[in-house]
């Protein structure tokens, strides 16, 4: 009996206890509220399942123009952070500058900071500014929200490009613009893929910024949600666009899967 | 195919000199190996032929024509890299074709071009794999195929056999060699290997702490060492420590003939070129080895220095053995003078 006991892995026990507990439960939670109809005490389960509040949800017009204004941000701010930090990212790869730890640094530096005071901080500039309340306001600091992933992520995939890769193309007569675009950028490209479909998912669900400088005028689906989670009563509308908030995600990322492979988004990652 | 000539080549990085300045003729089809230990400045100076590293100071000519400071992908040059440095996004095929699409050749052409180039590695069949589908001996040979395409007027392969086990390194240096005569090709070849050295060059250019030893056949780096450190780098050499004195030479018990200049000098003789005579030195045997065509005994001399000798298979040589043993053929080397050679 007590070698039986010994035997017994504990410490994975108790990690899949709090896992069950602490990501499990919550997230099945939310999915049977998405499509209960009824569901009163004691009963352990609902006591009527169904769409009700799935067609509720989705046949209300600021709902919709929520999802494609969010669509719409995470295209852009990822365009524009993949615009701006990718040559950067190279420039941190693979020249030498003064100051290029420092500056590696201080991307890192901007996010120890709490969020919620720095976002309420420039908030405060944006408004002297006229940007709160504007699509170029919420642009700008869910732009700021990308960059230590999209130059950080990229920098160490640039870095992991073999030098004699790029001088094996350079031997065969490959100009330093063709060495790029035909050698560095394709061995690069699965971790950079990683990190625009991370940004595109981030910025999708990023909430502070788009509350403290987009909000009312710029509604995004986090911000819906939030507001039926606060102001609605039943609780079904927020479960069902809370699930119906995975999706986009959970496509994403099993495209990434599929496209990329997962020891590709893995060495992305830094794996 | 053309003619290769360094004249004061030299690489400093910083205040560390990597490559001392040197100078090196190489004809025209010649297969001339580098070798040297690790450190030794031959890698750097294959990569200063090849344009990836600007010489301090110097001349690379080519045909007679200064390449030093010309971008590798405008010198009439190919390398063959340690790593194989194979384009993992790209199968056998494109890899290889790669550089001739950059020249903008017809599609038809490339193809044929392609082709002969993996038929000749023995690859045929093999264009659609991925790189990574293959083993370090075909990856490699992709990456030759990859550089003969081309046509490059001089080939260069860094440690190319490296990474490969030793059944495999024979084989395709043998490989090598034989579309190396096939193609007449001019061939550096970097190695630390001096196995692959002396089968694979028309001759060998030793370095150490970038410079030059000695430069010459694999027969004659061999039989004639002309530094200490060849001696000791090139097979495997009895250097032993002593005092010439009026023409002769005292080390480890023994007492040779050499006619060199008074003072500390080192006795080299190589294992083989002992015999066992009666009026020799006598050396007790500490370890006995079976190498096949012969034993090997490592033997202690009369002042206690460790000494190797070649001994017939034949004979019955056992730990413990006392044996006569007596230099037939040796070297003396002293600083600063030309080393003497025995008869």
């Amino acid at each position: 009996m007590t070698g039986w006991i010994k035997r017994l892995d504990w410490p994975g026990y108790v990690l899949a206890i709090f896992l069950i507990f602490f990501v499990l439960l919550p997230i099945l939670t939310v999915f049977i509220w998405a499509f209960t109809e009824q569901w009163f005490y004691p009963s352990i389960l609902p006591t009527k399942w169904g769409l009700k509040y799935w067609f509720k949800v989705l046949e209300r017009g600021d709902v919709w123009a929520a999802f494609f204004t969010s669509i719409q941000l995470s295209a852009i701010v990822t365009g524009l952070s993949a615009l701006i930090c990718l040559p950067a990212a190279y420039a941190f790869a693979r020249m030498d500058f003064p100051g290029k730890q420092l500056f590696m640094m201080s991307f890192l530096m901007g996010n120890a900071f709490p969020r919620f005071a720095l976002i309420i901080s420039i908030a405060v500039l944006f408004l002297s500014l006229n940007l709160v309340g504007t699509w170029a306001g919420v642009i700008i600091i869910q732009l700021l929200n990308t960059i230590l992933l999209m130059i950080w992520l990229p920098t160490a995939a640039f870095q992991g490009v073999s030098r004699n890769m790029e001088e094996a193309a350079a031997d065969v007569g490959a100009t330093p613009l063709q060495v790029f675009w035909h050698v560095t950028l394709p061995q690069a490209l699965p971790a950079i893929g990683a990190a625009l479909l991370m940004t595109f998912v981030w910025t999708f669900y990023e909430t502070e910024g788009a509350w403290l400088v987009g909000a009312p005028r710029v509604q995004t689906m986090p911000l819906m949600m939030m507001s039926m989670i606060n102001n609605q009563l039943v609780v079904q509308y927020g479960a069902v666009l809370s699930v119906a908030l995975w999706v986009p995600s959970l496509v994403a990322l099993l495209l990434a899967r599929r496209v990329m492979g997962s020891d590709s988004f893995a060495k992305g990652l830094g794996a | 195919m053309a003619r290769l000539s360094l004249a004061g080549v030299s690489k400093e990085f910083g205040s560390v000199a990597a490559v001392s300045p040197l100078s090196l003729d190489i004809t025209d089809g010649e297969l001339v190996c580098l070798l040297g230990p690790s450190g030794s400045g031959k890698s750097t100076l294959l990569r200063m032929i090849g344009g990836f590293e600007m010489p301090t100071a110097g001349q690379v000519l080519i045909d007679g024509q200064d390449v030093a400071h010309v971008r590798p992908n405008r010198r009439p040059t190919a390398m063959v890299f340690q790593s194989h440095a194979l384009w993992t996004h790209m199968n056998v095929f494109e890899n290889v074709a790669f550089g001739l699409k950059l020249r903008k050749l017809p599609a038809a052409q490339v193809h044929e071009k392609v082709m002969t180039a993996l038929e000749l590695v023995g690859l045929n069949g093999y264009e659609k794999r991925s790189p990574r589908q293959l083993s370090g001996g075909q990856q490699q040979r992709v990456a030759i195929a990859r550089c003969l395409v081309l046509e490059p007027k001089i080939l260069l392969m860094d440690e190319p056999f490296a990474s490969l086990d030793q059944h495999l390194r024979e084989r395709l240096r043998e490989e090598v060699r034989q579309i190396q005569r096939k193609l007449g090709i001019t061939t550096l070849f970097v190695t630390h290997a001096q196995d692959e050295a002396l089968a694979l060059a028309d001759r060998i250019v030793v370095m150490s702490m970038g410079a030059i030893e000695q430069v010459g056949t694999p027969d004659e780096i061999y039989a004639n060492p002309s530094t200490p450190f060849v001696a000791g780098f090139i097979g495997t050499m009895n250097m032993l420590k002593g005092i010439a004195q009026a023409g002769h030479v005292s080390a480890a018990g023994f007492r040779v003939k050499a006619d060199i200049a008074d003072g500390e000098a080192t006795l080299a003789v190589r294992p083989e070129d002992f015999v066992l005579t009666d009026g020799g030195l006598a050396v007790k045997v500490r370890r006995v080895v079976n190498l096949g065509p012969y034993l090997l005994a490592e033997a202690e001399g009369g002042d206690g220095s460790a000494i190797t000798v070649h001994i017939d298979k034949n004979r019955v040589v056992r730990e413990g053995d006392i044996l006569a043993i007596a230099p037939q053929r040796y070297a003396v080397y002293r600083e600063g003078a030309a080393p003497y050679r025995s008869a």
